[in-house]
């Protein structure tokens, strides 16, 4: 199984995340800015990648883009806390998003949203 | 009176007449008694003729007398008749035979020779008178020939006169004209020099103004000295017959001049100058060639006058034709329309803006009436005008009148008239106009684009308050986004954490250690939430200000000791330039001390590898400034227009959480103060407070009313 990549400039929000994917059985590490992000990505095969929206630096939507220039099998979940008609275009523009989620993250979500994601990965979709 | 008749009476034996009626009484004495003084034999010498008395010698008698009395006058004519009488009578009473007859012939020729003398006295008469007639006519000969010699001379001297006269006017050139008289004197008058001295403009020096012959040293002289000098002081002509011998003259005068005339030039009783004439010979000048010199002198004088005149007429003309020109230029081209008419509205003059704005030549327009230009409306205006301007009174200038054009269309004039008088008579009208068509029309569109600017000033202003609505909405929005994230992030963290402990307590899979990690993470990210929310809350509370007597530089030293720390960590400079003479003023401590620390902690946050902090303090004008200059990476532009919105924040990494400006804002605004800001990027940032010194004490009265909404 895949490695899961947690991208949040927010400490709590990155580990806390982490610890769970941990906990549940997943391998998980963290990164802290997009840029970051595209190092690693580039060193190791992630299957997923949970990405927060608002970013110092490069921001989430410029990552996901550059991932699935050079990663397109890399599945990518979105993390915002709060959607907006200009976020939902510019993601649908891109065409390139398998899913977001709202903060407060609800954690049957993001289990959910894993899993399926991992499934797919997994069977190569 | 004796010695003349003597002389008279002796003078008669001296004439021929007389010795030749001497002898003829002789020769008849000799006859009449030829027996008594010859002793002949024949009583007569005639009796050879058959005379024999002595009526012959008797009748002889008659020729002396006749003689006497015609030659040597009727007086001796008598004389002589007695003395004949005396001859004949002793013959008659004492010789004669024929006394009776001796008597009557006698007495005949008594009678006779009365009757010659009485005939030789009217006949002298007759040639005396005669005599006196053609001596009388002779004496009126001689004097009309001497009238005639005068007429002549007179004539002479007008011809020397009208030399001069012509001479002179033939040039209105000064100079020529006295170079031109000085030849034609010294001409005419036969000298060897003339010379003519003009008195200078203030009358105190003479000049030599021309000359011929006129020897070096006599260019100029005082008035009063000198000959010419004492003729144009006196206005007397002088005459010197022999200059050489005049003692009173000085030597150099002596030597050079002789006989010499000099004149004053008059004109209309005034002395001009002086004319004179010098002969080197010794010459004694007539009367009448004085008088001629005089005359020379005053016509010279006249043709001086004017001379003068007309040079100064000329000057004259010359400035008029100069003024004339550069009127006509002002007038030809003056972008202003300009026209004169007479009282019937006949044009007289135009200028060419006249012809743009008609649209007629000016040879047209000087044929014209001037109501072929003006409407019916146009027209009683003018007439208006035009009864005002003649009876003196001020129209309202300039005014307004409509003109029709050539081709039918109109312009709008403004127009200003006046009056022309030419000795005091009114002649004509002069109008200037300004063609304000395009004006009028530019103000029209001008009010009409006003009105719209208006309007559309006004659908602005209702935009822009849509628009400030929206602004409103968004910054709201915007708020929202930024409370949520900020929120929504520990919240994260602890709802998972939540869900990670409530699953492992289920799976009875909790250790202590890590039950402890988790509460721990749990409760400082909801002590960053409370902080969170207290800031939010201090932000929307805007707490009025507490006021008192501050010293901003406590403020400021305080402010500063709560972060001294944080620079010493960063290796940040510090320099205080604090003013000590800073008025203390009304404000709120605490809150001036939050926008302290946080301008000083945002100048250390914005100089990450060390730097320097400047904190100043001044006064200026009626300011007191508070100023925080870092030498950190500076703030861009696009960032430095979301500076002060709540939530903004480049520190993310330093859990900044955006609020710190836009609260120094708000404290600022409450103060009556601003905060000014200048950044370069890459060379660093100046905060600036400015708080006006009175403005505490305003807020101080007003502190008991309600707070505004």
């Amino acid at each position: 199984m895949k490695p899961i990549l947690v991208v949040d400039d927010e400490a709590i929000v990155r580990e806390s995340i982490r610890d769970w994917l941990n906990e549940a059985g997943y391998q998980a590490e963290t990164a802290e800015t997009g840029e970051e992000a595209l190092e690693m990505v580039e060193k190791k095969d992630f299957g997923i990648m949970i990405l927060d929206y608002r970013l110092p630096g490069k921001s989430g939507v410029d990552v996901l883009r550059e991932i699935k220039a050079t990663k397109p099998q890399t599945k990518c979940i979105m993390i915002t806390a709060f959607p907006s008609a200009k976020l939902t275009a510019e993601l649908t523009q891109l065409g390139a998003l398998d899913d977001f989620l709202i903060k407060p993250v609800m954690m049957k979500d993001l289990e959910k949203l894993v899993q399926d994601n991992m499934a797919k990965v997994e069977s190569g979709e | 009176m004796k010695s003349p008749t003597v002389s008279s009476r002796l003078k008669i034996f001296s004439s021929p007449h007389f010795w030749a009626v001497v002898i003829l009484f002789a020769i008849c004495i000799v006859l009449h008694y030829p027996q008594q003084l010859l002793g002949t034999g024949s009583p007569s010498i005639f009796s050879f003729l058959g005379l024999t008395r002595h009526a012959a010698e008797r009748i002889l008698l008659l020729f002396p007398i006749s003689y006497t009395a015609f030659i040597l006058g009727t007086r001796a004519g008598f004389i002589s008749l007695a003395v004949a009488a005396v001859i004949m009578l002793p013959r008659v009473f004492l010789i004669s035979e024929y006394i009776a007859d001796s008597l009557v012939e006698t007495t005949g020729v008594i009678l006779i020779g009365g009757l010659v003398n009485m005939w030789s006295y009217g006949y002298r008469k007759d040639r005396r008178r005669r005599q006196e007639i053609l001596s009388k006519l002779e004496q009126a000969h001689w004097e009309l020939q001497s009238h005639s010699t005068t007429i002549q001379e007179d004539e002479k001297l007008l011809a020397a006169l009208n030399r001069i006269s012509n001479t002179v006017s033939q040039s209105l050139e000064l100079s020529q004209i006295l170079d031109k008289a000085v030849e034609t004197v010294a001409d005419l008058m036969r000298v060897d020099a003339a010379w003519i001295f003009l008195l200078n403009p203030d009358n105190t020096e003479l000049l030599l103004a021309a000359h011929r012959g006129l020897p070096e040293g006599f260019s100029r002289m005082k008035r009063g000295f000198g000959l010419s000098g004492r003729v144009a002081e006196t206005g007397q002509a002088l005459f010197l017959e022999d200059a050489t011998k005049d003692p009173a003259l000085p030597s150099s005068v002596r030597q050079q001049l002789h006989s010499v005339i000099i004149v004053p030039l008059l004109s209309k009783g005034r002395v001009k100058g002086t004319l004179g004439i010098n002969s080197v010979d010794h010459r004694s000048f007539q009367r009448r060639e004085m008088e001629l010199l005089t005359a020379i002198g005053e016509q010279i004088g006249v043709a001086i006058d004017n001379a003068r005149l007309y040079q100064r007429q000329q000057e004259v003309l010359a400035e008029l034709r100069l003024s004339e020109q550069r009127y006509r230029e002002l007038f030809e081209s003056a972008h202003d329309a300009i026209w004169v008419h007479d009282g019937d509205g006949n044009l007289l003059a135009v200028n060419r803006a006249c012809e743009e704005l008609t649209g007629y030549s000016s040879a047209e327009l000087l044929k014209m009436n001037i109501r072929a230009f003006l409407t019916e409306e146009s027209v009683s205006l003018a007439k208006r005008i035009r009864q005002m301007l003649s009876e003196g009174k001020m129209a309202e200038q300039p005014y307004e009148q409509r003109l029709v054009r050539r081709h039918g269309s109109q312009a709008i004039l403004k127009l200003t008239s006046n009056l022309l008088k030419g000795d005091g008579q009114p002649m004509a009208f002069l109008h200037i106009a300004r063609d304000v068509t395009l004006e009028k029309e530019m103000q029209d569109k001008l009010a009409a684009a006003y009105r719209d600017l208006a309007e559309s000033h006004q659908r602005l202003k209702e935009s822009q308050e849509q628009l400030i609505q929206a602004e409103k909405l968004t910054s709201l929005g915007q708020l929202a986004a930024s409370v949520a994230h900020e929120v929504n992030n520990p919240l994260t963290g602890v709802l998972v954490y939540t869900q990670l402990m409530t699953k492992k307590i289920t799976n009875s899979d909790l250790p202590r250690e890590t039950s402890l990690e988790y509460l721990r993470k749990m409760e400082a990210e909801l002590i960053r939430s409370t902080n969170l929310i207290r800031s939010l809350l201090d932000f929307a509370r805007q707490s009025p200000p507490a006021f008192r007597q501050v010293d901003l530089n406590e403020v400021f030293n305080r402010a500063y000791d709560l972060t001294a720390h944080r620079a010493a960590l960063q290796h940040v400079q510090v320099i205080k330039e604090l003013d000590p003479s800073l008025p203390t003023l009304l404000a709120d401590f605490d809150q001036l001390q939050q926008v302290c620390t946080n301008l000083i902690l945002n100048a250390i946050e914005a100089m990450p590898g060390g730097g320097t902090l400047t904190m100043r303090t001044c006064v200026d004008k009626d300011d007191v400034i508070v100023e925080v200059r870092d030498t950190g990476c500076g703030i861009s532009p696009e960032n430095m227009r979301k500076l002060f919105t709540p939530f903004f924040t480049t520190k993310r990494e330093v859990k900044g959480v955006g609020l710190g400006l836009a609260v120094s804002h708000g404290i600022m605004q409450r103060h009556k103060g601003r905060i000014d800001v200048q950044s370069k990027v890459g060379q660093g940032t100046t905060f600036r407070l400015c708080l006006p010194l009175h403005a505490g004490e305003r807020q101080e009265k007003a502190a008991g009313l309600p707070e505004a909404k």
